[in-house]
């Protein structure tokens, strides 16, 4: 009767946790960054020039489970705008009609569909997220590394919200040719393969 | 003895100013307002080429021996203190390029040259051009 009892209890407890874990809702973390420390720094090395800028436009959402890394999902976004060189002459060339096209591609935007390769140490997630990236109007599949980071609790330190942080860094790089940025010109000044470091980090207040 | 004479001006710096077989006043009696008013012109030339040419490189050394083109504003990176994040930050700075300073040396080339086409003319059987211009 006692033994009855207690496997009834366990199927009671089971049950009534069960759901909870089961249903362990990804954490949803807003990529929207006022403070503008959310970035991206693209590089072009071409035989004549060097050019480096750096863009801070960032928004978007990332669904992230801490327990299931591989199933991190969402969308960032990149205001066209924002993509910034020192230069006042090139910055001008680079927003304008004959590159960027900012008036007609107001964003660039990565897609991510899956993560594959998952590695997970402590709160450090390396992987290979497979997405769709658009630029100019161009879509393409792209799978690019990235390292996440888990900070648990840590919004509080940055926002004086409670909350977590999740941050997210990928290097890789892109051909300007592909997504027809001013493809086959110029290309002795301004290489023709784009170096894209993306260092982000999103906030998912309780 | 004659009042006037033709010079070989062809070179910069022979004839100056006036051209090639340009019947200019003999060399003796040549008055001395032309003479003083090339001399100020060259002198000014070559002063306008030395401002130009300092003025340019220092600007170019005080902006930090900028070797890319010229810049409104200047990027540096920090750290963000919780995430470990570099993320720039853009400060208005006019930074002077390396193109600048080529443009510089350019007009301060192009002044000094100039100043040459402001010598006193040859004189024949009296100083070569090139005396003259150290006159």
């Amino acid at each position: 009767m006692k033994q009855f009892h207690k496997g009834k209890l366990a199927w009671v407890l089971i049950l009534s946790v069960a759901p909870g874990v089961l249903s362990a809702d990804s954490i949803k973390f807003d990529f929207r960054d006022s403070k503008k420390v959310n970035n991206v720094v693209f590089l072009m090395d071409a035989p004549l020039e060097s050019i480096n800028g750096t863009a801070t436009g960032v928004s978007g959402t990332v669904s992230f489970d801490p327990a299931r890394p591989a199933a991190t999902a969402g969308k960032i976004v990149l205001s066209t705008s924002s993509l910034h060189v020192d230069n006042p002459v090139m910055k001008k060339h680079m927003l304008d009609e004959g590159w960027m096209h900012v008036s007609k591609f107001p964003t660039i935007e990565f897609v991510a569909g899956k993560m594959t390769e998952v590695k997970t140490t402590g709160t450090t997630i390396t992987g290979t997220i497979d997405g769709k990236l658009t630029v100019k109007g161009v879509t393409k599949k792209v799978s690019v590394p990235v390292r996440l980071t888990y900070l648990k609790g840590m919004l509080i330190k940055r926002n004086r919200v409670p909350g977590d942080l999740l941050v997210l860094r990928s290097d890789f790089t892109i051909k300007r040719s592909d997504y027809g940025i001013n493809a086959g010109n110029n290309e002795e000044k301004v290489s023709d393969e784009i170096e894209l470091k993306l260092r982000v980090a999103g906030a998912a207040p309780y | 003895m004659e009042a006037k004479r033709r010079v070989n001006a062809g070179a910069w710096g022979r004839g100056g100013v006036f051209g090639e077989s340009e019947t200019i006043p003999d060399a003796d009696l040549l008055p001395v307002g032309i003479s003083v008013f090339c001399l100020c012109v060259r002198l000014a030339l070559r002063l306008a080429a030395l401002v130009v040419c300092c003025s340019g490189l220092s600007f170019w050394l005080g902006g930090g021996l900028h070797m890319g083109w010229s810049k409104s504003t200047e990027t540096r990176t920090e750290i963000d203190e919780v995430t470990g994040l570099e993320y720039p930050v853009t400060a208005s700075k006019y930074v002077f390029g390396a193109e600048l300073l080529g443009a510089a040396f350019a007009v301060s080339g192009g002044l000094f040259g100039l100043s040459f086409a402001f010598c006193k003319p040859t004189r024949p059987g009296n100083r070569s051009g090139a005396e003259m211009s150290l006159i």
